[in-house]
């Protein structure tokens, strides 16, 4: 979604090493390449090891639940595997001419296996006595039991595929078992005991796909640098930049609130700007989405087209909120003026992204230039692929407008409450006697200004829902966003806005588009209690990304 | 009232004077701005951006050593703006009238009073880049 590696890319090299050389057996590889591939298995299950140990801290002892047995279990076979494959006297030794196929495949999914669990790290600060902390959005939802199941299930996967290739070398070939091969015979039960117990939690407690895919799409935790839009992206380079340059906010507004206690970026200048870019952002989504309904039209879908265009009304209105946020800031000040900080750099640099999807004008910027001209819905969206790629970027926008007013309304209070916030004495009644030009800022305006920002945060949640349904409705890549959100508990950003996309949805009733919703919302079924006298929806599948690959937990009965 | 918001600026008859007027100056852009916002149309960015750089102006002048403590608000009146590009236009006007004064009393005086009115001229210019008509 961001070009950014994802954790699937690497699972998927290291489950292709393993797979690619399945049932072709290396003559090479028997008793000579013994020693070589129970090293080379060891240190796979080393890699997995510390996986398992990652996960721990979910194991809950009061109510072992299947998933809970399940790690137990298969902590204690992996450990099991790895003594067994220790105790082999030849392991860690090369052979000679080198490698086998299977110890190099081996040696290989291990090597990506610990790349892997590196990305996931990148989330995470190491505390003292194997603590972390959350370094990212997206570091609660790696912690979540959703994906920690899915992680769990790869993890079997691996030492399924591992198991097969090591079952191929134990063909009985009339000869005794060299040590390698014999720490191999007696190590691979304990493989298949790990994948047995992930599969009988599977089957109590399946992981549906979408739990895989999350975990699949968990990106590695760096930001790309600044760029600036040069005038000559396609569209589908705009949504791309905006999706970037939205990550980049996000991330950022993630420490704000920590610091404005002290951080002199915390000042009115970079408050004016922020709020402002979110101003401009927002009425720049409302445009795109405006022209996506239009769009929809054309492609002869009304039913999408009255639903974007509800969905546009919730951009309008986050655009109402923010610009009394903004307001806000008119006649307050901080302790020290400041200068604008890279990060509102970013949210203006955010909000020229934005700006030039939906004008037409490549060189559009917010100044009152030549053409304010709107996109041809057309060449906003020649096809129905480019509404999701375009509601996808307008997904990671609206996310980021969003943070921005949670992280505002925190900065204000912190700053409120260190005594930061001053106003110009000439802004005060002729009753307050202050004689210098600014003075602290009175309770009363301080009140002000955090209902604004709490009435925009509160507003940007609203469309950011709003566009998150257009999102399931459309296919659109950003889906992501909404599954990761609820994976995290984010009771903000995710969690089922029932009241909201029933309104949405409603007011132009289309079975489909609703059943669509509610399936990627978890809302299935809930509709038929909502509307008397109709069945259950039949719930059509949400084009599924990789719909047609396996989790390789299903269950072999 | 146009005329008010830059007489009270030609009056000016030394840095504090100046300061004084350019505070005013600023607040009533800002006025402005805030008073078009709603029916800009396609114009809202770049009035909701000027109003933020007003607002940074009229803090930078603040912060000018030779700024008068005890002054005053002195509200202007609005001036009689029919359509957002009126307004534009009057306040880039205004904004343009700022910055040359501004960027003139930078040029001496004491460090820090040069530093506020640079910064101020800067607001200026910035609130003319977004507002001045096209071409």
């Amino acid at each position: 979604m961001t070009g950014n590696a994802t954790f699937g890319d690497f699972w998927a090299r290291s489950a292709a090493s393993l797979i690619q050389g399945q049932g072709q057996p290396d003559a090479a590889d028997r008793p000579a390449e013994a020693a070589a591939v129970a090293a080379a298995l060891r240190r796979l299950l080393t890699v997995i090891t510390r996986y398992l140990d990652d996960e721990v801290r979910w194991l809950n002892p009061e109510g072992l639940g299947p998933w809970s047995r399940a790690l137990v279990q298969s902590r204690i076979a992996v450990q099991h595997a790895v003594a067994i494959l220790a105790e082999c006297p030849a392991a860690g030794r090369e052979p000679p001419g080198g490698e086998g196929a299977t110890a190099r495949d081996l040696s290989d999914a291990a090597g990506t296996l610990q790349l892997a669990r590196d990305l996931l790290q990148t989330h995470f600060t190491a505390g003292p006595r194997g603590s972390r902390t959350d370094r990212s959005d997206w570091a609660p939802v790696i912690a979540s039991p959703q994906v920690s199941r899915a992680l769990l299930g790869v993890l079997a996967a691996q030492a399924r595929a591992a198991a097969a290739r090591v079952s191929a070398l134990l063909l009985p070939d009339g000869i005794a078992d060299p040590p390698g091969r014999a720490a191999l015979r007696r190590a691979n039960p304990w493989l298949n005991a790990f994948d047995s117990a992930v599969r009988s939690a599977h089957f109590l407690d399946p992981v549906p796909d979408a739990d895989l895919h999350l975990l699949e799409a968990v990106p590695v935790n760096a930001v790309a640098g600044r760029q600036a839009p040069t005038g000559a992206e396609q569209t589908a380079e705009l949504a791309a930049g905006l999706i970037s340059v939205a990550e980049r906010v996000q991330r950022g507004a993630r420490e704000l609130a920590g610091r404005a206690r002290w951080d002199p970026g915390m000042n009115a200048a970079s408050m004016r700007q922020t709020a402002g870019a979110c101003v401009v952002t927002s009425d720049s989504c409302e445009v795109i989405l405006r022209s996506l309904a239009d769009r929809a039209g054309e492609l002869g879908q009304p039913e999408l087209r009255d639903f974007l265009g509800q969905v546009a009304a919730r951009a309008a209105a986050a655009r109402r909120s923010w610009l009394a946020a903004a307001r806000g800031w008119d006649q307050m000040a901080t302790d020290a003026p400041g200068r604008m900080t890279p990060f509102a750099a970013d949210a203006l640099g955010m909000a020229l992204w934005t700006g030039r999807l939906a004008y037409a004008d490549p060189s559009w910027t917010p100044a009152r230039g030549p053409s304010q001209q709107l996109r041809q819905p057309g060449s906003l969206a020649p096809d129905e692929a480019g509404l999701g790629t375009v509601i996808a970027a307008v997904h990671y926008a609206s996310a980021a407008v969003m943070r921005l007013g949670e992280a505002g309304e925190q900065q204000i209070r912190v700053a409120a409450a260190a005594g930061r916030l001053y106003v110009p004495t000439r802004s005060l009644p002729e009753d307050y006697d202050v004689p210098r030009r600014m003075a602290k800022a009175p309770q009363s305006r301080v009140d002000t200004v955090l209902q604004a920002y709490s009435l925009a945060a509160e507003a940007s949640v609203t469309s950011t829902l709003a566009v998150a349904a257009a999102a399931e409705v459309t296919g659109a890549p950003s889906r992501v966003l909404s599954a990761a959100a609820r994976a995290a508990g984010n009771t903000r950003g995710g969690p089922l806005p029932q009241g909201l996309v029933m309104r949405l949805l409603m007011q132009q009733p289309d079975m489909q588009l609703i059943a669509r919703a509610n399936a990627g919302y978890g809302l299935r079924g809930l509709t038929a209690s909502w509307l008397p006298g109709r069945d259950a929806l039949p719930g059509p599948p949400l084009p599924a990304r990789a719909a047609d690959r396996g989790t390789g937990l299903e269950p072999q009965m | 009232m146009t005329d008010t918001a830059a007489g009270l600026l030609a009056q000016a008859a030394d840095l504090p004077g100046l300061l004084d007027a350019a505070y005013e100056a600023f607040d009533h852009v800002l006025a402005a701005a805030r008073a078009a916002e709603d029916g800009a149309g396609s114009l809202l960015p770049a009035f909701a951006l000027a109003a933020a750089a007003a607002a940074d102006g009229r803090d930078a002048v603040l912060c000018a050593p030779s700024m008068p403590a005890s002054g005053r608000a002195r509200p202007l009146p609005a001036p009689p703006l029919d359509t957002a590009e009126a307004a534009a236009d009057y306040a880039a006007s205004l904004a343009l009238l700022l910055k040359t004064l501004l960027d003139r009393a930078a040029a001496g005086g004491a460090p820090a009073d040069q530093a506020a009115c640079a910064n101020a001229a800067a607001c200026a210019a910035r609130i003319a880049e977004l507002l001045a008509p096209p071409g």
